[in-house]
């Protein structure tokens, strides 16, 4: 076959500029350590490799998300932790005032020392973490987990109902805490004073433990409590709303139509307006526990009873009552079993700080568990990423050297080619 | 004796002119197009004498240049062939590193995104992480912004190239046709007997220069000149005539061009024609890789921004009120233009589909444009341009007095769109009147943050929960029964107040990473863009292939070319040795003869 010169020096320099782009291409992967610079290069491992670096940031913030959650639930087992000294203190301050051969002023001195731990108590419960949310008000932790009621010095729950909780896996969530209202105040009790639910709040045992130190032993008075959320109030702007309370003889009709509240304290205000102008004074009263609100008959040493009913409209569903929902109050206890009760009930209380802080202690688990189980996914995903992705440098070096060989023969033969030409000889 | 001169002379001519043609090929060596060029000879006619035939020496017949019609028509195919896919792959390339440039790729802003909102998450009482979020949410819709530029970048340069294609186009059709005018001249002035062989090269490498942009056909005519055809028969040049290129912008997006021939009666458009060449490459490269890129990245942006929106809607912020969209599109959500040969003069409006009234909406999203056509009556089509896949569409009142909407017999019959035309006010449609609409083209462009307060981020649900049994409390109409929304789902009591501390939404937004909300339900937003990603990588190598494919059937078809008509200077150096040596021989002939002479006069002084 002919070849024409031109030809023969194109192919040479084509033969050259090829091993270069070749050499270029080793040179760049050495010097970036990846295999696989453009989705051109291979479509289906730039793909991977975005999967998985997706998978692998996401598990980091998993991770993060865990460490978030061990802090919070750490720093809630150090408070509930004191919560438990707190109430073993109580207890036995309960044991010795139950001692017959203590006068009236070593009651009082103890009295004192209880008000000091209600405070105290009060003190815990409504615990700020760093970022001054209140640990224990749930998804409101804007808000002090338990407010003192000034008329009644009862501490309520006013916090949110629903506990925050963490994404820290694919499927994996876990609660960042728990709520001042199932640890401090929806505790199992076995006295009279219980409410309807046959719950006490620790912050009323230790009140009625003070109060009985103080002499003044009262009834419990029957009180039947809302469970919705009203810290927002209600609105029954052009709607109608009626209901009657009944204390033992007492009915009383409220009417809300056409009202709007803001918060609980206006509609006690309204409710309380209401029975004052119907001439009710003295029987029932309204008042607010927290975010819920409550009707409650006076009672004054002698058991009591109160009732809704007769309603039209929605408050029922509203404020979270059941139709005809009715309580009795108890008579008032003696001094002993008063205390007796307390004493149980402080019982109850410690068992409810006890399963709290279990259920930290699994949650905590949970997050070891789960932690080291990401880990271990980041670790297997970051191998299987570098063997997608990441060059193979022994590979890579030998493959350098063979094309830098190719290169520099291309060019040894292209030079002596062009030397032979029969013009040299002519 | 006088017969021994001539001949000598013949030959000494014979040898002269094939020295000057070597001399010829060897100057012309580099020379693009060039073909070597040989002498013929003959035998000059016989004398007839006494004694027979005496031979009067030699004849140059004609100086020829090695030609092989096929061979060219071969080289001028590889190169348009060559030509196509080598563009294709220099612009793909371009996209390719787009993709993968790791400072402007959504996937890691994606992933960025979503830890913010897990941030949120885990502290929804922080200004700070939410405004974290607020700058992620920024960051994403720049680099959907960002990328999008990109394209756009590429798109004008894209646009400019072939604007000097057309250019170049035009220039070689007016070179080729004035070179038809010189050598139906010079082949005319012998009669038709001999080439103008360096013409006809000329001609030639026009000709290839005019492949390698677009596919030609090329039609030798008697006098010596081609035609150039394009396409099915489009006369580019016929004599000394050449057609006049031009871009024209579509009806339909001034951004995108069409190729077209100038003809007495107005442009007609060739776009359709154009089958090869690097015009073709660009051509393709828009229709294939860069339109349908850009048009998968909106389908993303939307995607993104209708589910996080829907979300985001139903959750409450910071202070208790309902959430606004996160993300917004500046301007016109899908544009919609309207044909200019319409009679009728119907506004017909289109925006992305709500998410919370259909879930689907995202899944069902589609990158392509769509046409929509009033087939008369309560009819309309929509046919989806990518495939031609039709959507029949039926128009039915809205609240608003002759304002209609669209809508499919099928439940997802639409693509994540709603379609509403507007005829108060006595407007009018008619049949066959056409509207395009592209819902996700400029989806990237337009996608921008819609919210500026950190306090405005909707982390809430602000469902009330039972504490005892902490689930959702049902909401109950008068009579005690749950509610239930439009699909039948429970409705939850929420709370007419700010709670601040309340994640519940922002847990569900970080899912969203995770759900399988995009391509009809069957991708998260990562694989969706996962799929732009390997799809240009995909169509990239496959050109690469291609390219060196053609690259080294355009080096074969070379190497035949060179192999018949290129200059090979050792064949060359041989030719002048011998033409050397034939000269000499003739000139000693003529010496053999002055000696004869002398000889001759000597005897008889």
């Amino acid at each position: 076959m002919r070849i024409s010169t031109v030809w023969a020096q194109q192919l040479s320099v084509d033969a050259i500029t090829n091993q270069q782009t070749k050499l270029a291409k080793v040179q760049q992967q050495i010097s970036s350590g990846l295999k696989v610079s453009t989705p051109a290069e291979d479509p289906a491992a730039a793909v991977k490799v975005l999967d998985l670096n997706r998978t692998i940031t996401k598990t980091n913030q998993y991770q993060s998300n865990i460490a978030v959650a061990r802090g919070r639930l750490n720093f809630e087992e150090s408070a509930l932790s004191t919560s438990g000294d707190i109430l073993a203190r109580a207890k036995d301050l309960t044991v010795q005032a139950m001692n017959d051969s203590l006068n009236s002023s070593d009651r009082l001195a103890i009295k004192s020392e209880v008000d000091q731990l209600i405070q105290q108590l009060a003190g815990v419960a409504n615990t700020q973490n760093a970022n001054g949310e209140f640990i224990f008000s749930g998804d409101l932790a804007t808000v002090p987990a338990f407010a003192q009621n000034p008329t009644t010095g009862e501490y309520a729950y006013q916090g949110g109902l629903q506990q925050r909780t963490l994404q820290i896996g694919p499927t994996r969530q876990v609660a960042d805490g728990d709520l001042g209202f199932n640890v401090f105040e929806n505790i199992n009790s076995s006295s009279p004073a219980a409410d309807q639910n046959g719950k006490r709040s620790v912050f009323n045992t230790l009140k009625a433990l003070s109060d009985g130190l103080g002499a003044t032993l009262n009834a419990s008075p029957a009180e039947i409590t809302g469970n919705k959320f009203l810290r927002y109030g209600l609105d029954y702007t052009g709607t109608t709303t009626k209901f009657n309370l009944v204390a033992g003889a007492v009915t009383a009709p409220i009417d809300l139509s056409g009202k709007k509240f803001t918060d609980v304290a206006a509609l006690v205000t309204e409710v309380n307006n209401q029975l004052v102008a119907g001439g009710f004074s003295g029987a029932i009263k309204a008042q607010s526990n927290g975010n819920r609100i409550e009707f409650a008959s006076v009672a004054t040493g002698t058991a009591s009873s109160i009732q809704i009913n007769n309603t039209s409209g929605t408050f029922l569903t509203d404020a979270g009552f059941n139709n005809a929902q009715s309580m009795t109050g108890a008579n008032a206890q003696t001094f002993q079993s008063q205390l007796a009760n307390v004493l149980t009930d402080l019982g109850a209380a410690q068992d409810s700080f006890l399963q709290a802080r279990t259920s930290v202690g699994a949650r905590l688990n949970a997050l070891d568990n789960q932690e080291s189980q990401n880990g271990q996914f980041v670790l297997d995903s970051q191998k299987t990423l570098s063997q997608t992705q990441d060059l193979d440098y022994a590979d890579a070096i030998s493959k350098f050297q063979l094309q830098s060989t190719a290169l520099q023969a291309a060019q040894q033969t292209f030079a002596k080619i062009k030397s032979l030409s029969l013009f040299n000889y002519i | 004796m006088s017969g021994l001169l001539a001949t000598s002379l013949s030959g000494l001519m014979a040898a002269q002119r094939s020295l000057e043609t070597a001399q010829h090929n060897i100057s012309n060596v580099n020379t693009d197009g060039y073909s070597r060029q040989t002498v013929e000879f003959g035998t000059k006619p016989a004398e007839l004498t006494g004694n027979g035939y005496v031979g009067q020496g030699v004849n140059i017949t004609n100086i020829t240049r090695s030609y092989d019609q096929f061979i060219n028509k071969q080289l001028s195919s590889s190169l348009s062939a060559f030509g196509d896919v080598d563009r294709y792959h220099q612009l793909a390339t371009n996209i390719d590193n787009i993709m993968a440039d790791p400072t402007t790729g959504i996937a890691p802003v994606l992933n960025s995104f979503f830890n913010a909102v897990n941030e949120v998450a885990n502290d929804p009482t922080s200004i700070p992480s939410r405004q974290v979020l607020l700058s992620q949410s920024e960051i994403l819709s720049q680099s959907f912004n960002t990328m999008n530029g990109r394209f756009e970048d590429i798109r004008t340069q894209n646009n400019n190239d072939m604007g000097s294609m057309v250019n170049d186009i035009n220039s070689l059709a007016k070179s080729i046709a004035d070179l038809n005018t010189q050598i139906a001249a010079g082949i005319g002035q012998t009669q038709g007997l001999k080439q103008p062989n360096d013409l006809l090269d000329q001609q030639d490498a026009l000709l290839s220069k005019l492949s390698q942009i677009i596919n030609v056909t090329v039609v030798p005519q008697k006098d010596g000149s081609s035609s150039v055809f394009i396409g099915n028969g489009q006369t580019l040049v016929q004599n000394n005539q050449a057609a006049v290129f031009t871009t024209l912008p579509s009806p339909y997006d001034p951004t995108k061009l069409e190729i077209g021939i100038n003809a007495p009666n107005g442009t007609i458009d060739v776009t359709s024609q154009i089958t090869g060449g690097s015009l073709a490459g660009s051509l393709r490269f828009r229709d294939e890789v860069l339109d349908p890129a850009q048009q998968k990245l909106g389908q993303v942006a939307a995607g993104l921004a209708m589910t996080v929106n829907a979300l985001h809607e139903k959750g409450f912020d910071m202070n208790g009120v309902a959430g606004t969209a996160l993300f917004n599109f500046s301007g016109t959500q899908v544009p919609v233009i309207q044909n200019s040969l319409n009679t009728g003069n119907a506004v017909v409006t289109a925006n992305f589909q709500d998410v919370n009234a259909n879930p689907s909406a995202a899944g069902n999203l589609d990158y392509s444009d769509f046409s929509l056509k009033y087939a008369g009556g309560t009819n309309y089509t929509l046919t989806r341009i990518r495939d031609n896949q039709v959507i029949n569409l039926t128009a039915t009142p809205t609240a608003t007095p002759n304002v209609f909407a669209l809508s499919s017999a099928s439940a997802n019959g639409l693509p994540g769109i709603d379609i509403t035309v507007d005829l108060s006010g006595g407007k009018s449609i008619s049949v066959g009147d056409e509207f395009l609409t592209r819902p996700t083209y400029t989806a990237a462009q337009k996608i921008g943050v819609n919210i500026d307060d950190p306090k405005k981020i909707a982390a809430a649900t602000n469902v009330e929960v039972d504490p005892v049994t902490k689930l959702p409390v049902p909401k109950l109409d008068a009579l005690n029964n749950p509610v239930l929304d439009a699909k039948g789902n429970p409705v939850y009591v929420t709370i007419n107040g700010p709670m601040p501390s309340d994640n519940r939404n922002a847990l569900q937004l970080a899912n969203l990473q995770n759900n399988l909300s995009m391509l009809g339900g069957n991708a998260t937003f990562n694989d969706a863009y996962g799929q732009i990603v390997s799809g240009v990588g995909t169509l990239t190598r496959a050109s690469e292939l291609g390219s060196s494919a053609q690259q080294s059937l355009l080096n074969q078809a070379k190497g035949a070319r060179e192999s018949l008509a290129g200059v090979n200077l050792d064949e060359e150096a041989a030719n002048l040795v011998k033409f050397q040596q034939a000269y000499q021989a003739s000139a000693q002939s003529i010496s053999v003869a002055k000696s004869l002479f002398d000889t001759l006069i000597g005897a008889v002084k």
